[in-house]
């Protein structure tokens, strides 16, 4: 019973978790200041508002809009190399599994209302997110000096930074305006989306999702399909509730909820190779597929190091701790 | 069983992770704390050290009424930073902790030789979007050329080359400050950023949280500097 228990709501527990130790700043929630700590110099892989009184880590995106905003006097090596080895090692099976705003929207999706299917018009708007990616967490901070993700759109900043803090913090609800007002109803129009369409901010919205969708297909870890044993009854994408073509494609969270419904027991989780037991009967272009996906893994994993280690010895971790330990007034809505 | 065992192994490496990050966390705040207390305590003695140094002087000398008159009229600032032994959040009606910064320009600023003026003292980084879009507000106070009045900008914590780069790029003339340590920020705690300070004859006027564009923010400043020179 306890083991059925478990492997029924294992991810539920792994989300719960994640979200508890993104937030595990207590203190925070009594006394409305944030964590001004040493691993704020560090980015948490899912979407948390580093100006949430409980945060105890950076949110990434917010971190790489900052970034972009002073990359002209600095150049951002140590966010870049951070979001290179987060999405290489685990591309969108954070969003599945690591991110507290995708786990709040499957929480309310089981508030029993009609749902909205997946269909071509939800497939079509999952492009959304890229488009968002484009122009307000690259082209806005670079040319108008502002978070623009984090300022106009951003329902996590407004949940834990906004509401939280102005409730908390009397001389900060004197700031609040049309931009509380605008980033509240986002929220509010979010939410409620949510409840009647499976995870809406991910699929058409998130641009964090978006980026770590660049890396499904090159992920160490993560859904895998064992092709030898694959009968290609596509039982998997009829009964995903993301807009996925192909079990870990760009839209593939790895929630795992296809490895149930697989007939053949073709779908696990899995380290580095995309096929399993390539065989001898292995076609060639199958094989250099695979070849080819080593190197740009190689190439990837070397970039993400090489980032990294000039970002740390660039004081990246310290620039990166000095902005998350101070309030974010645009993810609040008050900038 | 496969997908339970994975599951379970994610789950242990992210507790793991977070909370030997928290340790971590706990021990750099406690540092930091402790580092911002050694600092205030130090100053503190400094500070008290020249006031005894000066008391004794003009009790020696009793010479000259001007100095009495200016201990009288400006507020004594061996106390401002101390409140029980921590750095305490600044209001306004408190004295101004004194500090000295070294400026861009290679001069420093001491904020007790401004004690007769009025000062306008900003934190800022070049990350933070509405400090940058509010920097041209200070260069328009600076250009107007006011009798008495200082204007400061302190670079919260960056690196020296950040803020060359940026006086570089921007050609900004006012005096800017370096603070990679946070040392002066230390005096004058606060959560976000741009924090921006009227002080005026060493007491805080008025104080400034966020940045609207730099019109406004012009206009802003330029009202309570009015303000205390009218006084």
């Amino acid at each position: 019973m306890k083991k059925n228990h478990f492997r029924r709501f294992a991810r539920r527990y792994v989300q719960l978790l994640a979200a508890v130790l993104y937030n595990c700043n207590f203190k925070g929630f009594a006394t409305g200041k944030i964590w001004q700590g040493n691993t704020k110099g560090v980015c948490v892989p899912g979407l948390n508002c580093y100006s949430c009184p409980g945060a105890v880590a950076a949110c990434p995106l917010g971190s790489l809009q900052t970034a972009l905003l002073s990359s002209k006097y600095k150049f951002p090596y140590y966010v870049l190399g951070t979001f290179l080895l987060l999405g290489l090692f685990l591309g969108r099976f954070i969003c599945g599994f690591f991110c507290p705003f995708g786990f709040l929207q499957e929480l309310l999706h089981k508030i029993p209302t009609p749902k909205i299917q997946k269909s071509s018009v939800t497939r079509g708007l999952s492009y959304l997110k890229y488009g968002i990616l484009l122009i307000f967490v690259i082209a806005v901070p670079l040319i108008t000096l502002a978070p623009g993700f984090c300022k106009y759109l951003c329902p996590a900043g407004t949940l834990e930074a906004g509401i939280l803090l102005t409730l908390l913090q009397e001389r900060l609800r004197a700031m609040t305006g049309a931009l509380f007002t605008w980033k509240a109803a986002v929220l509010i129009l979010i939410l409620l989306t949510c409840v009647f369409c499976f995870r809406a901010f991910c699929r058409f919205l998130c641009p964090l999702g978006a980026i770590y969708s660049f890396f499904n297909p090159v992920s160490f870890f993560g859904i895998k399909v064992d092709q030898a044993k694959c009968i290609h009854c596509d039982a998997c994408v009829r009964h995903c509730k993301m807009d996925v073509r192909k079990v870990c494609d760009r839209e593939c969270i790895q929630c795992g909820e296809c490895i149930g419904r697989c007939p053949a027991s073709a779908i696990h989780y899995g380290v580095a190779n995309g096929r399993k037991n390539p065989g001898a009967n292995c076609k060639d272009a199958v094989r250099k597929r695979s070849m080819a996906r080593i190197v740009l893994r190689t190439l990837l994993i070397a970039a993400a190091i090489v980032l990294l280690l000039i970002g740390l010895k660039d004081n990246g971790f310290n620039d990166l701790k000095n902005k998350a330990i101070r309030i974010c007034y645009e993810c609040m809505g008050i900038g | 069983m496969r997908r339970k065992g994975m599951i379970k192994a994610v789950c242990v490496a992210l507790a793991a992770v977070m909370l030997a990050g928290g340790v971590t966390g706990c021990a750099g705040v406690g540092d930091k704390e402790t580092k911002q207390t050694q600092e205030s305590e130090t100053s503190a003695s400094k500070e008290q050290e020249s006031a005894s140094t000066q008391e004794s002087e003009s009790e020696a000398a009793k010479e000259s009424s001007s100095e009495e008159e200016k201990k009288n009229r400006f507020p004594d600032r061996a106390n401002a930073t101390l409140k029980e032994g921590k750095v305490k959040a600044l209001e306004e009606g408190d004295v101004a902790p004194d500090f000295t910064a070294t400026l861009a320009d290679g001069s420093t600023f001491t904020l007790s030789e401004h004690d007769e003026d009025v000062v306008l003292l900003n934190f800022f980084a070049t990350w933070c979007g509405p400090c940058m879009r509010e920097m041209p507000a200070f260069e328009m106070l600076k250009d107007d050329g006011l009798d008495g009045v200082a204007i400061l900008c302190v670079d919260c914590m960056e690196e020296k080359k950040t803020v060359d780069a940026l006086v570089k790029e921007k050609g900004y003339t006012f005096p800017i400050a370096y603070d990679e340590e946070g040392i002066i920020e230390a005096y004058y705690p606060t959560d976000g950023i741009p924090y921006t300070l009227v002080i005026d004859q060493g007491v805080i006027f008025k104080v400034y949280l966020g940045a609207m564009d730099a019109e406004t923010q012009y206009k802003e400043y330029k009202g309570a500097i009015d303000e205390c020179l009218a006084k």
